[in-house]
């Protein structure tokens, strides 16, 4: 056995405890082996600090943990199903809709007959910012509370994409920002890296 | 596997709508996940935003719950995605550059003297030393170490192999001690 290999052995004994065949070849190795015996202590240090540094913070969080209050938890999300449901504005708006729908319907107008003003709606910056946010925030991504079981992010190259054709000056948009952080969820950490690679060289090349 | 016996009982009250049930099941379990969102982001603040989160996602969820694992894993591999996300919207937070993220960074540091009982200058060094282990480590190291679950059990949340876990606590263990090393 090399240094190397006693050094994963003291790691184990550090970590479940050795079995006595194990224990007394690194005992024995710990005899004759000066940098090992340093190393060991080394460990034995760490582990030390580490345990007293843990003992010190559960005693720092139970002034945090205690003012996790389940009920008002529970509460303020019942309260913000409540508010949405009968906010004014929104029967408001909805009823607009509605009166607008009917007065299309009736006067058989097409407002969606010129192509060219969607083309040009969706080519505006804010617009795209908007698509992009909307995009991002797929619902799907939060509904399902198993994340590690849904199946990798297919939308991603679409990001990619979309930020590549973004103008510059959209980059740095607190909408764009506010999409990306709520997208990322389902990015695994390359996927992340890449992300911010793509931004960088955007910002770099200034386009 | 008692338990888990007490666990299903309060989980089947809970659906069957005594939100009491629902209390003692977060009661049991809230600290376990408090500290391992601490040690997964190294501030108060996001360590309450997020059991905060994953107690909502329970509420929510627990109906979907099938049981093939003991909550507690199930718990702790939400408090996992979670951080997990958290720390990649740091990264893009951190692109942006926002005025508010140094705030942010250093808030633990503004936080009253009478609140921190922590001997600060080594406890701080080893969350540093904690925060610079790749995400993947530091998740092994928090649930073997902090949380004492067993390899079997983290292989079941992460759905990593269990030699695979080993060699990334070894190497875990490998770095702090290199970090920590002027300081012990």
């Amino acid at each position: 056995m090399y240094c190397d290999d006693f050094k994963k052995l003291m790691i184990e004994y550090f970590d479940s405890g050795l079995n006595n065949e194990k224990n007394s070849l690194l005992t024995k190795h710990l005899e004759v082996c000066d940098s090992c015996k340093t190393e060991f202590e080394e460990l034995k240090n760490l582990f030390v600090a580490l345990e007293k540094e843990n003992q010190s913070l559960l005693i720092e969080s139970e002034n945090y943990i205690k003012k996790i209050d389940v009920d008002e938890i529970i509460s303020k999300k019942k309260k913000k199903w409540y508010k949405f449901q009968f906010r004014p504005s929104l029967a408001f708006a909805v009823i607009v809709l509605i009166s607008l729908a009917t007065y299309f319907s009736l006067t058989n107008v097409n407002f969606l007959s010129d192509k060219n003003i969607v083309k040009e709606e969706t080519s505006n910056e804010q617009s795209t910012i908007d698509f992009l946010s909307s995009y991002l925030n797929q619902d799907y991504i939060y509904e399902n509370i198993d994340e590690t079981t849904l199946p990798k992010s297919d939308y991603f190259k679409d990001v990619i994409n979309f930020i590549d054709q973004l103008p510059y000056s959209t980059l740095f948009n607190q909408d764009l920002f506010n999409g990306l952080n709520s997208s990322i969820i389902n990015l695994d950490e390359k996927e992340v890296d890449e992300l911010i690679a793509q931004l960088e060289n955007k910002k770099f090349l200034g386009e | 596997m008692k338990n888990q016996i007490d666990d299903n009982v309060l989980i089947d009250r809970f659906l069957d709508g005594d939100v009491k049930a629902f209390n003692i099941l977060v009661e049991k379990y809230k600290r376990k996940i408090y500290l391992t969102a601490y040690r997964l982001l190294g501030n108060h603040e996001d360590a309450s935003d997020i059991t905060q989160e994953v107690i909502i996602k329970m509420y929510n969820e627990l109906k979907n719950f099938r049981r093939e694992s003991s909550i507690y894993t199930w718990l702790y591999r939400i408090t996992a995605n979670l951080s997990l996300n958290e720390l990649k919207k740091r990264k893009i937070r951190n692109f942006f550059d926002f005025d508010e993220v140094e705030e942010w960074l250093f808030k633990d540091e503004k936080q009253s003297p009478e609140l921190s009982y922590r001997e600060n200058e080594l406890s701080n060094k080893i969350q540093e030393a904690l925060n610079k282990l790749p995400e993947k480590q530091k998740l092994v190291f928090t649930l073997r170490y902090y949380d004492g679950l067993s390899y079997e059990e983290i292989s079941e949340i992460l759905g990593t192999s269990v030699g695979a876990l080993k060699a990334n606590y070894f190497h875990a263990v490998n770095k702090l001690q290199k970090e920590l090393k002027n300081v012990l």
